[in-house]
Formats: C-alpha cells, sequence, structure tokens
C-alpha cells in the first residue's frame, strides 16, 4: 500500500532522490523549492524505502514520514464565533497538517448552547465526506456528555476533544476545552502530539480494513493520471485534486467537468467504470469514491 | 533421482552439482537450488459465505460463540433473511443453548454475530451488522466475526435472499528455500530444481531498446549492480540515450530501461510489480531464472539469454556477415563493396528486431583500406576515452565513425567532427609533455573554446597538438597504425574505426 | 485581580478560571478589577459573572489636571497633562460655551464670564472605558448562544446572569445572595 514521505535536503542532487523514486515504482507528488532547500512530496510502496533513506543521508538530507498525507481531515467547531475560533480549532488544524493532512474547518450553524445544540443533516453529509473528523467541544462535561450522543451519528472515524481530561466514552482527548490564546506551552504540545497518536491508530484500522478489499488502483495513482490527462497539475492556487483514503476530492465545477473526469484513462478501463462520481456537499467540488475488488465484482 | 534443471524435469544418477550441469560455479557466478516446503496455511480462520447476492467474506475471533458457528456450518446453510432493518441483516431460524438476556450491547460496523427473534431461543439468528448501533439482541454480545470483503452486499439484501454455501479459506502455500551454490561439490537431492541461468522474452514493439540490451547481453552474462527487494539493475551502460518506446505496468519479471536523467541507459529487472512510469522503457520480461536473480548480490554475475540473437555485421567482413545472418535463418542481401573481404559499414535495418520483422538484411560493404585499426588509451585517458567512444558511437558498436571537417592535402593534419557540450566535460588529461607523435588522435579539453574537437597529425610535432592546440589543451586518446594511409582523406569525408584487438 | 469560578468540577472551574483570567488581561484590565465571582450553573444552564472595581479606578476632575488661577473676569488655566487638552477645551465649551474659551497658549485657558466653580468638572471618566473592555470579556467568558437576562450596576462594580432558557425566580435570588457577598450597595 502507498504510504506518504517527504524529503528534505537540499537542491544539490536532489535529482538522484527523484530517480531513485521513479525507479522503485513511487509517484513525486509535489516539490517545493526554497532557496537551496528542497521538500520532495512523494508515495512509496514500502520495501526499499531503507536504499532510499541511506540516499538522502548520503546527501545531508532526511525522509519523514507523513501519515496523514493522503487523508482530509475535518475539524469542527460549533460555531464560528470567537468562542471557538481561532483557539484551540485553528491550532488543531495546524498541528495536524505538519504531518501532511488537508484540513477543512466545519462550523455548525448551531453547535453551541446545551439545549439548542443540534448537527443538521447537510453538515452531517458533509462532514462523513472527510476521512476523519475532530469535534472541539468545550469546558464543561455536561454539555459535551449531550452533545457526544448526537456525533455518535457519524459514521466516520471521529474524535471529541474537550476541557475535561476524562470522559465516559472513547474517541476523546481531554485538555483541549476553550483556550485564551495559542497552544505553545510544553504540556498543549504534548496534548497535541496525544491526538495526534490517537487518530493514527484510528486510521490504521481503517487502512487496515481498505487494505482487505482494496481498489484495483490506488488513489496516489489515479490523482497522477487525473493531473496528466486533464492539464491541472501546476496551476497556480490550491491542490486541484486532493487525496482520500479509499478516494479523491477534485476541486473543479462537477458541471462542467463530470464528463471529462468519467473518461479518464486508467489502464484498460475509464475512471467512470471504476468508481463512483457525485457532485460534494462542500462548494461546488466533485468528489470521487473508488470502488473495491468486490464491489467491482472481482474475487 | 528426478530433479529440475531450468524448469526441465530431468533423470539423473549423478549427486553433485558440476557433475548434473557441467561446470563449477563461482562465488562471482553463482547458481542457486530451489527447494519446495509445502505448508497447508489457513488464513485466520476466514471463511466465505455465498449468498443469492454475492459472497461475503469474514474473519472469526476465537470464542466460544465461534466455536459454535464452526460446529454447526451445515445448520446455517440454507437460512433464508428473516428480517432487514436500518442496521442489521439477520438469517435463521435456528435453535440456540444460551441464556437469554435484555442486556443491551455496543454493536460495531460490519460485525458478525448470534442473536434471538423475539427473545425465543428456539428463533436463534445470525446477525450481520450494517452500521454501528447499541441496542439487545436477546443473548450476551455473542459477536464472532467481523466483514472484510463484500460489505456492500449488505445494503443490497432482500427478503428473498438466503445463505447457500459456508466455506473455510484454506490456501496451500508454497514456501520455497533457496541456497546459493558457489562450488561444484554441493550435493543436489531429489526434487530439487537447479537453477543456473536466466532466460528471458523480448517485446518487439521496442527495437532500440532490445538492441540495447542484446548489445549488452552480447557476451551472454548479465552482471549486477545494484540489488534492491524491488529490482536488481545493471549500469554498464549508462549514459546511452534511448527514445521512450513504450510505458507499461512493470509486473513482477518486467525488464526495463531508464530513459532520462543521470541513471539512463541502466538495464532494470523488477521482482514486485511497480506502475509505470515515462522514465522507463519497458521492453521484454523474464520467462526462466527471476528467483537466481532475485538471489545475487552487486558484482556477481549469472547468464542470460533470449530467443534472439544480436544481428550486429558492422566492422565484419561480408563473408563473416554472410555466416552470422545464415544462423538467423533471414535473408542476406549484399551491398556496396560485396567482395567476401569487403567491410561492413552500414546494415539495413539498423536494429536486429526490425531485420527480423523485415525477414532481410542489407550489408553495405568498403574497401578495407577505408577502415582504419584504432588502440584506444583506456588506461591513461579512460574520462576522454569515454567521450570519444560517445562521438564515434563505438560505446554501442563494433564500427565507430568520424566526419572529416578539415584535410587539405598542404596541412599535416585532419580536424574531425566533435561534440562541444559533451567536451565540456574533458578535464585535462594525458596530454602531451615534449611530443605528438603521427597518429596519435588527440582531442582538445575544456581550457579551449574548440572543446570536443577531434584530430590527427601525420607526422610529429614538438609545438602544437594534433587539433592545433598547445599541448595542455590537448588530451591524447588514441593511436591509429597506418596513418599514411589517410592521406586520400578530404573534407566531408566518413573513416571507419575498428578497434584493435 | 483576584478570580473565583464556582457550579462545576473542580477541574472545570480552574480551566474556566484560567480562561477568565486570560481574557481579562489581555484586555487591560488586570490592574483594574479587584475582584471576579463566577458561578457556573450547568445543570440550569446559567451564568452568573459578578465584578467588583479597584478604589483607585476614580473620575479625573479639572483640579487634578490644572493649575487653576482667578483672575478679574477670566479664569486661567494652566493645563499639566498634555493628553487632555482636546477634552478640557470640548468639555468647558460645551458649559460655558464656545465664544467664552481662548487658548492663549498650547498649555493655558482662559475661561471668560464664569462665575461658578471649575475644579470639580469631570474631565475623564476611566469607569466608562473600563465598561466597555469588560463588555468584551464578558463576551468571550458567557458561552455562545447565551442570552443576558439580568444586568445589575453597582457604583464599584456588576453583576450579569446569562442564560439558555426563559427566566425564572432562581436567576434573581442567585444574584441576590452575590450582591450580599460583594457587599455592593444599591443600583446606579
Amino acid at each position: 500500500m502507498f504510504k506518504m514521505y517527504v524529503f528534505k535536503g537540499g537542491t544539490y542532487r536532489h535529482d538522484e532522490i527523484i530517480e531513485k523514486i521513479e525507479d522503485l515504482g513511487g509517484i513525486v507528488m509535489q516539490k517545493t523549492p526554497m532557496q537551496t532547500e528542497i521538500d520532495i512530496t512523494f508515495a512509496l510502496q514500502a520495501p526499499d524505502l531503507d536504499n532510499l533513506k541511506e540516499l538522502a543521508k548520503k546527501l545531508k538530507g532526511d525522509i519523514l514520514e507523513i501519515p496523514f498525507g493522503d487523508m482530509e481531515i475535518a475539524i469542527v467547531s460549533p460555531s464560528l464565533s470567537r468562542h471557538h475560533l481561532p483557539h484551540p480549532v485553528c491550532d488543531i488544524s495546524e498541528f495536524l497538517r505538519r504531518y501532511g493532512a488537508t484540513t477543512n474547518i466545519v462550523g455548525l450553524a448551531r453547535g453551541y448552547g446545551k439545549t439548542i445544540f443540534q448537527i443538521k443533516d447537510i453538515e452531517k453529509k458533509m462532514i462523513e465526506e472527510h476521512d476523519a473528523a475532530i469535534f472541539s467541544y468545550g469546558l464543561f462535561s455536561d454539555c459535551i456528555v449531550l452533545k457526544e450522543k448526537e456525533t455518535k451519528e457519524i459514521s466516520t472515524s471521529y474524535i471529541i476533544c474537550g476541557g475535561p481530561s476524562k470522559m465516559p466514552f472513547d474517541n476523546y482527548i481531554g485538555n483541549i476545552g476553550r483556550k485564551g490564546g495559542r497552544m505553545r506551552s510544553a504540556a498543549e504540545i504534548a496534548t497535541l502530539e496525544e491526538l495526534k497518536e490517537m487518530l493514527l491508530e484510528k486510521i490504521e484500522k481503517t487502512r487496515e480494513s481498505i487494505e482487505k478489499d482494496p481498489p484495483p488502483y490506488a488513489p496516489v495513482y489515479i490523482k497522477r493520471a487525473l493531473e496528466e490527462q486533464l492539464g491541472i497539475k501546476g496551476t497556480l492556487g490550491d491542490n486541484p485534486v486532493v487525496l482520500h483514503l479509499n478516494g479523491l476530492r477534485i476541486k473543479l465545477p462537477y458541471n462542467i467537468y463530470y464528463n471529462k473526469i468519467c473518461d479518464v484513462k486508467i489502464g484498460n478501463v475509464t475512471l467512470g467504470d471504476l468508481s463512483r462520481i457525485n457532485k460534494s456537499y462542500m462548494n461546488d467540488t466533485i468528489l470521487v469514491r473508488l470502488l473495491s475488488e468486490s464491489e467491482l465484482g472481482g474475487e | 533421482m528426478n530433479i529440475m534443471l531450468d524448469s526441465n524435469p530431468t533423470k539423473t544418477d549423478k549427486n553433485t552439482i558440476e557433475k548434473i550441469i557441467g561446470y563449477a560455479p563461482t562465488p562471482d557466478m553463482p547458481i542457486i537450488i530451489e527447494r519446495k516446503t509445502t505448508k497447508d496455511v489457513t488464513i485466520k480462520n476466514t471463511y466465505d459465505i455465498t449468498t443469492t447476492k454475492g459472497i461475503l467474506r469474514i474473519e472469526t475471533y476465537n470464542n466460544e460463540y465461534y466455536q459454535f458457528f464452526k460446529n454447526n456450518i451445515e445448520k446455517f446453510e440454507g437460512l433464508n433473511i428473516q428480517w432487514t432493518d436500518k442496521n442489521t441483516v439477520n438469517f435463521g431460524t435456528f435453535p440456540v443453548n444460551s441464556d437469554v438476556t435484555r442486556k443491551q450491547f455496543d454493536y460495531e460496523s460490519y460485525d458478525v454475530l448470534f442473536g434471538l427473534s423475539g427473545f425465543d431461543k428456539s428463533q436463534g439468528v445470525i446477525i450481520f451488522v450494517k452500521k454501528g448501533y447499541i441496542g439487545n439482541n436477546g443473548l450476551e454480545k455473542g459477536v464472532f466475526g467481523k466483514v472484510v470483503k463484500g460489505k456492500h452486499l449488505l445494503f443490497e439484501m432482500e427478503s428473498s435472499d438466503k445463505i447457500i454455501k459456508i466455506e473455510k479459506r484454506q490456501v496451500r502455500s508454497e514456501i520455497f528455500d533457496y541456497k546459493i551454490v558457489t562450488s561444484g561439490n554441493e550435493l543436489v537431492q531429489e526434487n530439487d530444481h537447479i537453477i543456473t541461468k536466466v532466460v528471458v522474452d523480448l517485446d518487439e514493439n521496442c527495437p532500440y531498446t532490445c538492441e540495447h540490451f542484446l548489445f549488452l547481453t552480447a557476451n551472454g552474462i548479465f552482471e549486477i549492480t545494484e540489488s534492491l527487494n524491488t529490482y536488481c539493475k545493471n549500469a554498464s551502460l549508462k549514459g546511452v540515450t534511448l527514445p521512450n518506446e513504450q510505458t507499461k505496468l512493470r509486473s513482477k519479471g518486467s525488464l526495463s530501461v531508464r530513459i532520462s536523467g543521470k541513471e539512463e541507459g541502466c538495464v532494470y529487472i523488477y521482482f514486485n510489480d511497480s506502475i509505470e512510469d515515462k522514465t522507463h522503457t519497458v521492453f521484454g520480461n523474464v520467462i526462466k531464472g527471476l528467483e537466481l536473480l532475485q538471489q545475487l548480490k552487486p558484482k556477481q554475475k549469472t547468464k542470460i539469454s533470449s530467443s534472439i540473437m544480436r544481428i550486429n555485421t558492422l566492422g565484419l567482413t561480408q563473408l563473416q556477415a554472410e555466416k552470422l545472418v545464415k544462423k538467423s535463418g533471414i535473408e542476406h542481401i549484399r551491398v556496396g563493396n560485396a567482395s567476401d573481404d569487403a567491410i561492413i559499414i552500414r546494415q539495413d535495418p539498423e536494429l536486429t528486431l526490425d531485420a527480423i520483422k523485415k525477414n532481410s538484411i542489407a550489408t553495405e560493404g568498403v574497401d578495407p583500406k577505408n577502415v582504419f585499426k584504432v588502440q584506444l588509451y583506456e588506461d591513461v585517458a579512460p574520462n576522454t576515452v569515454r567521450y570519444f567512444k560517445i562521438i564515434t558511437g563505438l560505446k554501442t558498436r563494433a564500427l565507430g565513425r568520424l566526419s572529416v571537417i578539415f584535410a587539405h592535402e598542404e596541412v599535416d593534419m585532419i580536424l574531425f567532427t566533435g561534440d562541444t557540450k559533451l567536451g565540456g566535460d574533458l578535464i585535462p588529461e594525458n596530454h602531451p609533455t615534449n611530443i605528438v607523435k603521427a597518429g596519435d588522435i588527440g582531442v582538445t579539453n575544456m581550457a579551449s573554446r574548440q572543446k570536443g574537437t577531434v584530430g590527427v597529425r601525420f607526422n610529429d610535432n614538438d609545438e602544437y597538438g594534433p587539433t592545433g592546440e598547445d599541448f595542455s589543451h590537448t588530451n591524447i586518446v588514441a593511436h591509429i597504425e597506418n596513418i599514411g594511409a589517410l592521406s586520400s582523406i578530404k573534407d566531408n569525408d566518413t573513416i571507419y574505426l575498428l578497434l584493435d584487438g | 485581580m483576584e478570580v473565583e469560578v464556582r457550579g462545576a468540577t473542580p477541574e472545570e472551574n480552574k480551566q474556566q478560571k484560567k480562561l477568565c483570567e486570560d481574557m481579562f488581561k489581555d484586555l487591560g484590565l488586570g490592574k483594574k478589577l479587584k475582584k471576579i465571582l463566577i458561578i457556573c450553573d450547568i445543570g440550569m444552564p446559567a451564568f452568573y459573572v459578578a465584578c467588583k472595581f479597584k478604589k483607585d479606578v476614580q473620575p479625573i476632575y479639572l483640579k487634578d489636571i490644572a493649575r487653576i488661577r482667578e483672575q478679574a473676569t477670566f479664569k486661567r488655566l494652566q493645563i499639566t497633562e498634555e493628553r487632555y487638552y482636546d477634552q478640557v477645551i470640548s468639555i468647558l465649551g460645551e458649559k460655558f460655551g464656545n465664544e467664552n474659551i481662548i487658548q492663549d497658549e498650547r498649555n493655558i485657558i482662559k475661561v471668560k464670564g464664569s462665575t461658578t466653580s471649575v475644579e470639580n468638572i469631570k474631565i475623564y471618566d476611566f469607569t466608562e472605558e473600563v465598561r466597555e473592555r469588560i463588555i468584551d470579556a464578558l463576551w468571550h467568558i458567557l458561552p455562545e448562544g447565551f442570552k443576558v437576562r439580568q444586568f445589575k450596576h453597582f457604583p464599584d462594580g456588576f453583576i450579569v446572569m446569562a442564560t439558555d432558557i426563559p427566566p425564572i425566580q432562581e436567576f434573581a435570588d442567585q444574584i441576590e445572595s452575590m450582591k450580599q457577598e460583594f457587599g455592593g450597595e444599591e443600583d446606579v
């Protein structure tokens, strides 16, 4: 299975790293040159990672794993007001982005209060489009318990963050309640690390279950084919094709691009044969959900 | 005893490697013996449940409910759907011996468990959970498995569906041990598979790349430069540029050549499926002996062959060419100087695969006196020799050529075309000290603007080099013996070079 | 500044206290407030916040910032604090008429035709600004979606109460008990 990594090193002889990745059957996702340094994000299947790491060491660089590099995570805030933004929601988002995640902040319309709290159906659908969701609730355990009952309905993996250090349910990280300032003390960073570890555990489980019945082509491979055939690589602005664990989100208008995306060639078939392509509930983007081997009628 | 030799069943009464294959392997060029140890491997108690809508594969946990499941499989085959709801699909019914309870439990999506219909012990059901929920099913939390494949089928089930068959998944896995043999007196056992060589199949859609490979393996040997889990690689022809003839999935056993970048020209053999890449041309695959390649380390070699024999007649005489072409069974046509001892300077088609497809080849000969033997100074001017081989074509062919850009009967030297760009890499080496001899071929190095130019003098000279430059701006790369024979050469002529020895 | 939080579990009280302290300090109110009491009644739900200012948050009078000399027909004021020039001129102008206020030099102001004393004219009341900043802080502290149902002013502080639900008698009782505890006088 493809995993995401980033090479951090100098621009001198970085082409050797790129050649090695291509030889090993990996895919170079992005190159970010900064004067004399360069970051190369790539996807690779495990067997010869050590050899690549040795080469990186020889060139005085480093290869780090970015475990969330092929995921989109929703950070759900009870509202978009001063009570909840920017701290801690933006702190969580920024922290996870360092590990490669693409994050979206979803602000609920009626996520505050105790008696009036609700998650609308369309908000639920939006959150379920992501690979994981982090809910940032407040300080009081009575409120969080009530809110958790409704949050349970979400079918995607989720973690609830709140003030009290312990709560009577799983998927909970404490000591991230309402914050007055940026989370930068050692204890706060440790809490964020704990959040990242819990998320990693959940995602590993999801990855394992996908691995048992995988789609015939990995999302990373489909992304490369899309970018080559639709000519959308290298556009200014944000990354138009975002990876999910078993699909992709394409940030292009549905009405204009739907047919072109269906016709993209993958091997001997088209993308339309291998996936379900729908309009997303978020902005005007296109969701591609790759069908597993058993769904395609395979063994 | 019965053994296998390179995938061919063989009977033998000998017992050592050397006696069986006729020669002794060495540490440089080893062989391997493959021994089978078959094991019946059950995959984690996985079952395939065939239903009218398709197959559900479940992985089971080791608990008392699984034991009940395992011991009563025949009872569950043929069960109909009792009911489906938002969260579950229920097949039944059958009698159950456990205690009834009204306790609620937390079930996860795709759990497989036992429950009761209407809290009645005679109405047991198998429940597949579509979506996690908290509820009671009449029994203690009897989860014994999880659906891993076919999850989508649960959402398609209707009241008319039923379980047809339940089978345990069993995979007979063959595990092999590989023994590397580096000496001739290794003993052989019954049913051993001795693998001594690699046999490949070439794709006729890639004539240039196949020619490159055939040149590399002209002596029947493949040497390993780098060996990883994903591939092994040979870098002897690094630096040769080839066109991109075919981008294809690099499946296990594929042969490919890198066509761009620093490592262009290297040949790769893949041990795992790898996705295709525009920087590699896939031109064939290994049909025998991949296991041998996987065991080799850098600097070790192996015998390698393909069904196609390289047809390269450049530098041979017409007569030698005729004998060579005859072996391939295709038609041979002599053009130009057709006498037996004329030296071949061109063949049409140039590439072996094209000639085989066309089923004929024409060889153009010239008078041997237009072909000159050269001696390359590989030891003292390796960098310049590398350059010289590339610009003359001697890197990949037995016959090289140089184009004359300047020759005049009153001037003591001849100048040939070089490559200014590649010449930029020519660091000064082996430059003449006191005198330049007649017949010494020199190349202008990076110190001068005319870098890359090739030249040769008819007479000794103690002031300037063979290209008219200072001694320090000249690298001496080779020597032509019969320099006098070049005196009739004019501007725009081509001379042909054969390596001496 | 002393902050006390009651009503929820000890851990939650502690976290709410930290949040409030951060809020007030960020808004520069740390030195102006003497004591803050917050009661979080989660069950209801209702929030009560009581604030008491420090005694030295007093308004600034003209006698504090000017040397006043009585002349025959006018009063001569020498202003000692530069930042209040504008306020002095505008407040005196409102009171006595703009034509009677003459600014001879930058810090010398003549007030014509006034018979009343000017020493106790209030030039600047910091309490107003403090109140504004406190409102800002309260907005942060009180949970979103809670509506303020009661706001009682006192000369040296206030009590505010916000809730998710319609008002009931219990709220008034709680406010009364907080008033007793803080020793506040009657509403202003």
